[in-house]
Order: structure tokens, then C-alpha cells, then sequence
């Protein structure tokens, strides 16, 4: 099923391990959630322990990495009243958590509103179907409901993507829904009060490099718990990350060749340093301004990697390493150009001449920096 | 380890400050009724144990260990060494003492005397870690393995803490204690096995074991029912010690004095225990925890302790959010108690403990990114776990007269020692004499490194900064580094002046230089410390044997200071004077020598100089006047000497003798007609003429004129290269001065003063011309 699609959404994509958790889940759910609190925890966070299901075992990987409590808080949240508001750093899957935390609870992660500057109220609650409207007049049949909308009345998680790019106002059509559960269709007259069924809860999602492109008013913050989500801090952990997502790509692209987990190490480390604006001997360094992100960290692997098997090549590159990580890494400056090369001719010249092996492919890929 | 409650030993294995250890522990004394109870702790602390468990001390206390290395056993550096050993009412060892003192039993410590554990361990290792404060008991063994490292990974915990509260705390106050004992146990074991035998050996564990082994063995002979309560780590192995019957090696102990080697009981803090256990010292957050065990203890069972203690915190916080204009709303807390509660269901936990409390404060109270602008509720929270909180010791404490001094005083000046918050003292030290008192006694333990007062704001004396406040403002705290300072001092005297006396005395016989010797002596001034007929024998010793000008120019500069402060203060000038005097008449000697002075110490000689020249013109110093502006002529005839001492001596003989004026004009002409260098060097002598002698200038036009040719006559490049030197020069100039020289100058070329301050208005025409040169010049360019 999932040949199907470019991206298959989680539910399709971890549908083997949703059911065999499913069959056997005798926790306590909150209603209308499809797995209990615990069941959730262990789709998201993995089991050592496989599950039969199907006489088949099937072991739940773990899919969200460097931060459980944070996982777990996230859960409690939903199961309240509060909503769930994910905050960080672009690339640090957010959105990735809030489509697992949607599958696990309600089956789906689809229903979501994507927020943008042009986002409208009526994309937020509803809008109708003019034809129909025009026809019949203000009946339910001719209203067009916004995933917010499906949510409510199917008692499922609604996901609110980048809502600091929705202009202030709009958002703010969110506290009413938030606090009371209820939407207000005034259009239906007696019909016109959509009751939000158990299950339903908002998952939204901020990236802090937009704060104070639409600053979220505190009426509306109070409705939400907020999670922030960081940077993985690990380095064995980032080559975990980038290695697992990078396989997952490959199947879903039919790209029958290994992944060099030496060339995922090397890009961790780096990454990491760069981020973090130290190397792992303890050396202070510049930090890029752009964003140094496990995700960006994956994307310059695969793309990597791509290269090598469309060009039929055995082997990665290092000059599409470089070439890639230097057009990841210069998008906003041309300061962010001359760090990375300082960070070549300092960091990875030291540990070419430590180490050996690709830092010393690596080091010498310097010149296609640009 | 097979525990029998009907064994003549049973050993029961504790961590540090943990309440489920105590609750236990308390549980398994009940049931075993012990006729001896042995503890882990260096055995010369046996005579404070009735301290400790007097009803009328108020815990948190610490035991106090010093050892003073004199007789470099340890290591050549003959170091002192110190450590404590806290004792929070959640501590097992307090417990197990306290139970003993009820029950009217024998109990005691068992481990070696501090000095012996030291010498018996590696540099670096264990109780010698490098480490800011150093405890005696240390649970890092516990805490540092790559076992808990795996568990944490399994569990999902995020820390040894964490997991530690979830599996022996919360829950394993519901296991029958055998049971509690086994976990343990076990946990010990394990730490212990996968612990390389020759760490233990550097970090003085089998030594130490083996003399807990003796005294255990020592104690079954005389008791049937001995209950041992030491740390963890070293329960399996005296365990299997004792089991074996083997007679452990003897150690042969050293004979040390109470110079060398002592202990004390000193009040201790829930702030110091807390950052002691970030040491990995035990349990931290003490406050917290004081909370579970007050609990437990007046409720008798465990049912719903933690869970009361979270929501009691929880609204603590909320409160000191609130204090603090974070608004923290009702449906916050419902939401916050919503998460610890769920928290602690999907975590398999009983019941909720402190981590589910920071996480539902991070989730519930922080609206927005969690950064250091946004954390306060998780940092108020921090500071209520850990507790506020002071000891305090019984009466009958043995008390150290240098801590019933500092206890007295600070009484005396009604100062507030027992808070953890810092206070303030502002201080009217000339107008009130009691503050002046106060003054000197934070100065007296500032010098004893106490730590306990700093000085925010008022005259620093020694640093010539801020000389006209007349006030004094301080923060004071005391904390346990107060006492330990104390302690540490107490062999030199029983009150505190007394000690700063015999420590001021000591650093002045191991002091050689003069400027340092009266910066001393500065610092007795302000503790109100007289100086001993030793002390003056002392600095007369030095100030002669000073060979270095610069240290006895400072010496100068401080006792004329005191000179000057004397009636300031109300003090006797007697002996700052003749000090003063002595350094005179020694740096008078000196003085020539300065002649080829480098020129980077060149403004300090010129700074030094003068003030020998204003010093001079004292009553006082009538003699020695005529021999320093005699000093001043030899260097100022002598073969090149650093062109700005030049400038500033001759500038001073000028002000003795104004005749020397022509004497003046005739070196700057040589300066003027020299080479290159003496050209540039003319700029240098000017700075130091004008530093001492600026009136020179202003009398008549004569040296305007003299300026006006050095300048002149310099090539461009060299005149760019002197600018910053003369403008130095000239810096030393009030404006209405610097406005009659400009008068002068203006004079020379039959101008005012106003124009050749002002910039000539280029007019429109000559303006257009530039601009079509500059285009010109540019296109050409860039057809090149």
C-alpha cells in the first residue's frame, strides 16, 4: 500500500505496527482515542519487546528520539483539556511528533490546516459550498468543514501547522473553540452549534525563528501546553536519526544501495559542531546562522546518495558531500560560506589529519565549497 | 546479601539523605532491637554524636573535618585538607543515631580518621577528587556506573535521580523492608562488581573497609544485635568480610594532634547540603524531600506522601510565580496537577514525584520557549526544592570561641547571619562609631576569607577609587564556608581581631616587598588592627631590605595615604608617619638609579615622582625636600634619561626654582635641532614637562613659540607619529587654559583665538571644483 504514495502518511506507513499495538492494548483509553496513553508512548518511543500480531512479530520502533518525558508530557497533554503547542527550532520534527502523536490517538494525521500569512478564519472554521448554497440555501449539506470542523465532530486530533504564520486575529478565532468546545455556526440558526465530541484536541506547531512574525496573544497561549522541542544533543544518536531516515527514503525510492554509516557519522559530527558552535574537543567555533538541523543533516545525505545511484556510482561522493552541505548551509549569508570553510580548514583539516579515512575525503572535497 | 533478622550482624545499606533509607531503616531498628548500632563516619566524630542528636539542634548540621598536612604524608605540597559530612533530618546516619540515643544503646562511627583516609588515598581519587567542596561521603560510585547508565536508557529516566526516586523512593516505601534491603542490596552488588579492584584500592575503599571490618568485629564481642549502617557500596564487602570471620589487616594509625587533625559541629544550610550532592554526595533537592520525610513520619504510612508533597510544592511555586508577576492562573494548576498525575500513571509510577513536578511546571507554567528569559517557575521551583533551611547547634555544642566570637558580634551589630538570603548594610562610618565597628569586622573577615561580607559600594583605599564616599554599603551571608573559614582559623586566637593579628603578622614575615608589606599594613588599618612592636620591627626589615623603587614608591603612596586619612579616622599618625619617612629616605637613595627607566614603566616612575615632590613640600619633610630637588638636578644633568622623567623632573625642579625656566628652553631647543628621534622624543618631554609644570606655558609666549617651531618643523609622517603623544601632552590642560593657549598661539601668526579654533567656510565655486577634480581623477582610473 504504501508503493502508493510519495510520502505515505504515518497511519499507512506504520499501519502493521498500529494494529499489532492496537490487539493488544488493554490500557485505559481517554474516549474515542484509538490506543490507550501507554500504547502511544511505546508507537512513538519503540519496544525491545516484538509484538505477535498476525502470527507475524512485529517490533515497534522507536520514531521520536532524544527526549521520552518530553513524549510523554505531550500525551498527558492531549488526554486533557489543553491543547498541544510544539515549539523549536525549524528541523527538529515537530511536525513529525505531532503526525505520530495524531496516528496513535485518532487513527489519522491528515486533518490538519496548514498556517500561512494568507490563512482566513473561514479555512480555520468552515466556509460553504456556493453552488449549493445558492440552491438550498444555509444547510449543513451546502457547509464545507475545515479540518478544525472534522475534528470537532469526529472527536479527532486536528493538527494546526506554522501557526505563527496566520496573521494574530486568526488564530485567535482558536479561543472560543479551545475553551468552550464548542463552534458557533450562526448560519444554521437552530442547527448552528457544532459540539466538540470527546477525542478532539489541537495539536499546533511554531517554529521560534518566526516569533514575532505573528506573535500568538496570551488568551490563547493560556489554552495551550507548550513543549519545546530541541535539537537532538547526541551525536551517536543524530548518526541513528540520519542513518533510519535515510533507509526509510531509499525503500520509499527504490534505491537499492547501502548506507554508508561512516559518511552518517561524519555528517552528524559535523552538523552537530556546527550547531552547536563547538567541537567536540571542547573548541569554540562560529556557528552558521542557518539552520543546522538533524532534517537538513538528512536531506544533504540522501540527496548524496541519490546522486551516486541515479549516476550509478557504488560509492558517495565527497564532492557531492560538500557541494550539497555548502548549498544547505549558505542560503541566508555569504558570512555562513566562510564559516563553514573556516570550520573545514580548522576542525575538519585537524581531524583529517587525526582520524584519517573520509575526514581526509572530506577535508580534501574542501575546494567545492562555493 | 541473605539478611536474618536473627543474626548477631545485619548490615543495611543506605544512600545518603535518602527518606525511604531512613523510613526503612527506622523500621528494620523496630524489629531487630539492635544492642549496638554502628555507622559509617570517621571515628573521631564519636564525641559530636551528642550534638547531633541533641533534641534542641535544629538539622541541617555538618560535621566539619580538617587535616593539616605539616608533616607532608601526603604529598610535599603539605596542603590542608577539609571536608563535611551533612546530616539532614532525611539522613539514615542521623537516624540510626538518634534511634540509638532513644534507645539508650551503644552506637559510634566505624570508618578512619579523616587524616588516615587521605593518606591512604590516591592523588585524585576518591576523597581527593579536585573538587570545589569536598564531602566524606561521596556517592558516586552509586551514581557514575555504566550499569545505571543502562537502566536509565531502559526505564526512560533522565538521570540517576530520577531513577532513583522512581524505583527506591516512591516505590519502595510500599516494600516490606526485607524486600527493600534485597534492592539494595542488589543494586550495591552489582555497582560493586563491575567496579576494577585497583580503583578501589586507589580510592582508600579497601583500606577503609577493612578497619570498618575491625571495629564491626570489635563490637560483635561485646554486643548481640549489631546493626551496621554504612554507605552502599561498601555494604556487600563487609558483608563478606565479617561473614568470613578472617581477621581484617591492621592499619597502624598515626598519632595526630587536634592542630593536625580534628572535627567539629557547625550549622549547616539546605543550599550548601543541596550543592554539596551535585558532588553526587547523597540525595539532592533536600527540601523536597525534608517535605516526603516530615510526611511520613507524622503520618506513619507512606499512602499518598509524595502525591501530597507534589501538590503542596506545585502550589508553592505557583505562589512564588505569582510574587514574582508571572501570572500563573488556576486553570494552570488544575492542568499542571492534570499532568503529574497522568504523568505518573504512564510512567508505571504509584504515585507522582519530584520529576513529574518539573515537568508539569515546563509544560503547564512556561507559555511560549523554554530559554532563560521564560524558565523562572522551573528556577523557583529549583529553589523551593531545594529548601532554605539553616541548623542550628544545641547549647551544650562544644563552641569554638572564634565562632562564639563571630556569634557574639554579629549579635552585637544585630546583623541578620541566620537567612539564606543575602542582606544589606549600609554604613555611616564617620557619623556613627558602631558602624565603623561593623566596617572593621567585615573587613576583619574578609581577610579571613570567610566569604560571608563584600563591600557593594564606598572608599576604596587601596585601590585610590571613590575616595569621597563617606558611606559604606555591604552585602553579607553566611554560609558554610563562613564556618569552615572560621574553624580553620581557630587555632590562632579566640576572637576574630586576635586572629587577623597573628595572620597579618605571619604574611608580614613571609613578605619581602615593601609596596606589598604596607598594603598590608592598609588592610590593618581597616580591620581597626593596631600594629604589634613586632609588626613595626618587621617593617622596618623590609623597607630597608626593599630593593626594587617601584615596590617602595608604593609603599610611599600608601603610607602617606594613611598619613592623610589619619584624622579622617581619628587615628594616630605616629606610626604611618615614620613609616612614611623610612620609605622616603630609602626610595631618595634609589631615586638616580631611575635615570635609564624603560619606557613603558616610565608613567609610573613620573606618578612616583610627584608624589615624592608634593610629599616633599610638608613640614615634615624639610630636609629631605632640598635633597630630592638635588636628586632631581643630578638626573636631570645626567647622559639621556627617558625623555618624559626628563620633562617631569625638570618640571619639578622649575616649580623650586622658576630661574630653571631657561634651563628648560635650552633642552627643548636640543630636542629641536636633534636627529629624527630626538624630534619625536621632544613630544615625550613635553608630556612629562607638562604633567608637573603646565604653567610654564602660560607664562609669557616663549614656549607656545618653542612648540609651535617643534611642531613645525616636523615632516608630515613624523608629526602624524607624535600626534597621540602630544595631544597626552596637552590632555593635562583645563580648557580655560587650553583656550590662552590657543590665545598665545594665535598671537604668533597675528590672529585670534576664535579662528584658528574654527574651520574656514569653503565656499559653493570651490566646493564644485573638488567635486570635478575627484571625477576626473576617478574616470582616469578607471580607463587605466
Amino acid at each position: 500500500m504504501t508503493q502508493d504514495f510519495i510520502k505515505p502518511p504515518v497511519e499507512i506507513r506504520y499501519a502493521k505496527e498500529l494494529e499489532a499495538l492496537k490487539s493488544t492494548d488493554n490500557g485505559r483509553k481517554p474516549e474515542n482515542w484509538v490506543l490507550s496513553p501507554k500504547a502511544v508512548r511505546t508507537f512513538i518511543l519503540g519496544s525491545s519487546k516484538p509484538i505477535k500480531y498476525n502470527g507475524e512479530e512485529i517490533t515497534v520502533k522507536k520514531k521520536f528520539f532524544g527526549n521520552d518525558p518530553l513524549v510523554e508530557r505531550c500525551i498527558i497533554t492531549l488526554a486533557g483539556s489543553r491543547g498541544l503547542m510544539l515549539v523549536g527550532e525549524p528541523g527538529t520534527a515537530k511536525t513529525m511528533l505531532s503526525e505520530l502523536l495524531s496516528a496513535a490517538i485518532s487513527g489519522v494525521s491528515t486533518n490538519t490546516v496548514q498556517g500561512t500569512a494568507g490563512t482566513t478564519e473561514d479555512m480555520i472554521k468552515y466556509s460553504w459550498n456556493y453552488a449549493l448554497l445558492l440552491a438550498k440555501g444555509p444547510v449543513k449539506e451546502a457547509l464545507v468543514p475545515s479540518p478544525l470542523y472534522v475534528g470537532m465532530s469526529k472527536g479527532i486530533i486536528t493538527r494546526f501547522e506554522e501557526i505563527t504564520r496566520t496573521p494574530a486575529e486568526i488564530q485567535d478565532s482558536l479561543i472560543s473553540v479551545m475553551s468552550d468546545k464548542v463552534l458557533n455556526i450562526p448560519e444554521l440558526e437552530d442547527d448552528g452549534l457544532l459540539f466538540a465530541r470527546p477525542g478532539f484536541n489541537i495539536i499546533g506547531t511554531a517554529n521560534i525563528r518566526d516569533k514575532g512574525v505573528n506573535e500568538m496573544s496570551s488568551a490563547l497561549k493560556r489554552r495551550f501546553n507548550f513543549e519545546t522541542v530541541e535539537p537532538v544533543k547526541d551525536v551517536r544518536l543524530e548518526k541513528q536519526i540520519i542513518i533510519s531516515e535515510v533507509e526509510q527514503n531509499a525503500v520509499s525510492d527504490k534505491i537499492g544501495m547501502p548506507v554508508d554509516t561512516d559518511i552518517a557519522e561524519l555528517l552528524a559530527v559535523t552538523y552537530h559542531e556546527l550547531r552547536e558552535g563547538v567541537t567536540e574537543s571542547g573548541v569554540k567555533i562560529d556557528k552558521p546562522s542557518a539552520v543546522m538541523s538533524t532534517a537538513e543533516a538528512v536531506s544533504v545525505f540522501y540527496q548524496t546518495m541519490s546522486n551516486a545511484w541515479y549516476y550509478e556510482s557504488d560509492t558517495m561522493s565527497f564532492r557531492d558531500l560538500t557541494e550539497n552541505l555548502s548549498n544547505a548551509v549558505c542560503k541566508d549569508t555569504k558570512d555562513d560560506l566562510e564559516r563553514l570553510r573556516a570550520y573545514f580548514n580548522t576542525v575538519v583539516k585537524f581531524k583529517a589529519e587525526k582520524y584519517g579515512g573520509s575526514w581526509k575525503e572530506f577535508y580534501e572535497a574542501r575546494k567545492y565549497l562555493k | 546479601m541473605p539478611f536474618d533478622i536473627g543474626s548477631p550482624v545485619v548490615f543495611f545499606p543506605i544512600r545518603h539523605h535518602s527518606p525511604a533509607c531512613s523510613y526503612h531503616l527506622l523500621k528494620l531498628i523496630d524489629d531487630y532491637r539492635p544492642d549496638c548500632i554502628l555507622v559509617e563516619g570517621p571515628i573521631t566524630a564519636d564525641r559530636l554524636i551528642p550534638v547531633l542528636t541533641d533534641e534542641n539542634t535544629v538539622l541541617p548540621i555538618a560535621f566539619y573535618y580538617y587535616y593539616k598536612d605539616s608533616r607532608k604524608l601526603i604529598s610535599e605540597e603539605a596542603e590542608d585538607h577539609k571536608c563535611y559530612y551533612p546530616f539532614l533530618n532525611t539522613s539514615p546516619e542521623y537516624n540510626a543515631l538518634l534511634a540509638a540515643r532513644r534507645m539508650g544503646i551503644d552506637c559510634g562511627f566505624i570508618d578512619l580518621p579523616y587524616g588516615e583516609i587521605l593518606i591512604n588515598t590516591a592523588e585524585n581519587k576518591g576523597i581527593r577528587r579536585k573538587k570545589e567542596i569536598r564531602s566524606y561521603n561521596d556517592d558516586y560510585y552509586l551514581s557514575e556506573s555504566a550499569y545505571f547508565k543502562s537502566l536509565c536508557e531502559k526505564t526512560g529516566c533522565r538521570s540517576f535521580e530520577e531513577l532513583w526516586e522512581r524505583f527506591f523512593e516512591t516505590e519502595a516505601l510500599f516494600k516490606p523492608c526485607e524486600e527493600f534491603i534485597e534492592m539494595m542490596y542488589t543494586y550495591c552488588y552489582i555497582i560493586r562488581e563491575s567496579t576494577p579492584p585497583e580503583e578501589l584500592e586507589h580510592d582508600g575503599c579497601l583500606v577503609r573497609e577493612s578497619f570498618m571490618t575491625e571495629n564491626i568485629m570489635k563490637a560483635m564481642e561485646d554486643h548481640k544485635r549489631v546493626l551496621v549502617v554504612t554507605g552502599g557500596f561498601h555494604t556487600p564487602a563487609l558483608y563478606s568480610a565479617v561473614k568470613s570471620g578472617k581477621e581484617p589487616k591492621k592499619l597502624r594509625l598515626h598519632n595526630f594532634d587536634e592542630s593536625i587533625q580534628n572535627v567539629y559541629a557547625m550549622a549547616y544550610s539546605f543550599e550548601a547540603a543541596d550543592a554539596l550532592n551535585g558532588y553526587a554526595s547523597g540525595m539532592q533537592n533536600p527540601g523536597f524531600y525534608d517535605k516526603v520525610w516530615k510526611r511520613l513520619q507524622s503520618g506513619g504510612s507512606p499512602d499518598g506522601v509524595y502525591k501530597d508533597t507534589v501538590l503542596e510544592t506545585l502550589l508553592e511555586c505557583a505562589k512564588a510565580s505569582a510574587k514574582s508577576e508571572l501570572l500563573v492562573t488556576m486553570s494552570d494548576i488544575s492542568s499542571a496537577v492534570t499532568m503529574y498525575e497522568g504523568l505518573a500513571r504512564l510512567r508505571g509510577k504509584r504515585s507522582p514525584g519530584l520529576y513529574e513536578l518539573y515537568d508539569c511546571v515546563r509544560s503547564c507554567f512556561i507559555k511560549g520557549e523554554v530559554n532563560a528569559s521564560s524558565e523562572l517557575p522551573l528556577r523557583l521551583l529549583s529553589g523551593i526544592a531545594t529548601g532554605s533551611e539553616i541548623g542550628r547547634l544545641c547549647e551544650s555544642a562544644e563552641t569554638i570561641p572564634l565562632m562564639k566570637d563571630f556569634e557574639t558580634l554579629t549579635e552585637k551589630y544585630r546583623l541578620k547571619v541566620n537567612s539564606v538570603v543575602e542582606q544589606k548594610a549600609e554604613l555611616d562610618i564617620f557619623s556613627k562609631p558602631v558602624h565603623m565597628e561593623i566596617s572593621r569586622l567585615f573587613y576583619q573577615l574578609s581577610f579571613l576569607k570567610t566569604g560571608f561580607a563584600k563591600k557593594e559600594k564606598g572608599a576604596d583605599i587601596i585601590h585610590n577609587t571613590d575616595r569621597s564616599r563617606i558611606r559604606e554599603i555591604w552585602s553579607y551571608k553566611r554560609t558554610a564556608n563562613t564556618d569552615s573559614a572560621l574553624i580553620d582559623n581557630s587555632a590562632y586566637g579566640a576572637t576574630i581581631e586576635e586572629v587577623c593579628k597573628v595572620l597579618a603578622s605571619r604574611a608580614l614575615a613571609n613578605e619581602q616587598r615593601s609596596g606589598e608589606a604596607a598594603k598590608l599594613y592598609v588592610e590593618c588599618f581597616l580591620m581597626g588592627i593596631s600594629a604589634a612592636e613586632r609588626f613595626t620591627e618587621r617593617m622596618d626589615d623590609i623597607i630597608i631590605s626593599d630593593g626594587d623603587f617601584f615596590s617602595v614608591g608604593k609603599a610611599v603612596y600608601y603610607f602617606n595615604m594613611l598619613c592623610s586619612l589619619h584624622k579622617l579616622y581619628g587615628l594616630n599618625k605616629t606610626m604611618s608617619g615614620y613609616f612614611l619617612k623610612k620609605c622616603f629616605q630609602k626610595i631618595l637613595i634609589m631615586l638616580p638609579s631611575m635615570i635609564g627607566v624603560s619606557e613603558d614603566r616610565s608613567a609610573e616612575c613620573i606618578k612616583i615622582c610627584k608624589l615624592l615632590y608634593n610629599i616633599a613640600s610638608d613640614n615634615m619633610f624639610v630636609s629631605e625636600y632640598s635633597e630630592l630637588i638635588r636628586r632631581f638636578r643630578f638626573m636631570a644633568e645626567s647622559d639621556a634619561p627617558e625623555p618624559a622623567l626628563l620633562g617631569c623632573i625638570t618640571g619639578l625642579i622649575y616649580g623650586s626654582d622658576p630661574s630653571y625656566k631657561s634651563r628648560i628652553e635650552t633642552i627643548i631647543n636640543g630636542y629641536l635641532s636633534g636627529t629624527e628621534l630626538q624630534r619625536k622624543s621632544g613630544a615625550s618631554f613635553l608630556r612629562g614637562l607638562f604633567s608637573t609644570a603646565r604653567d610654564i606655558v602660560l607664562i609669557g609666549d616663549d614656549f607656545v613659540r618653542i612648540t609651535d617651531r617643534l611642531i613645525k618643523e616636523l615632516p608630515m609622517e613624523l608629526f602624524m607619529e607624535i600626534l597621540p603623544e602630544l595631544r597626552l601632552a596637552f590632555s593635562y590642560f583645563t580648557p580655560a587654559e587650553i583656550d590662552s593657549v590657543a590665545e598665545k598661539a594665535a598671537g604668533i601668526y597675528n590672529t585670534k583665538a576664535a579662528d584658528i579654533k574654527r574651520k574656514t567656510e569653503i565656499y559653493d565655486d570651490i566646493y564644485a571644483v573638488g567635486i570635478e577634480l575627484e571625477h576626473l581623477i576617478c574616470g582616469r582610473e578607471g580607463e587605466s
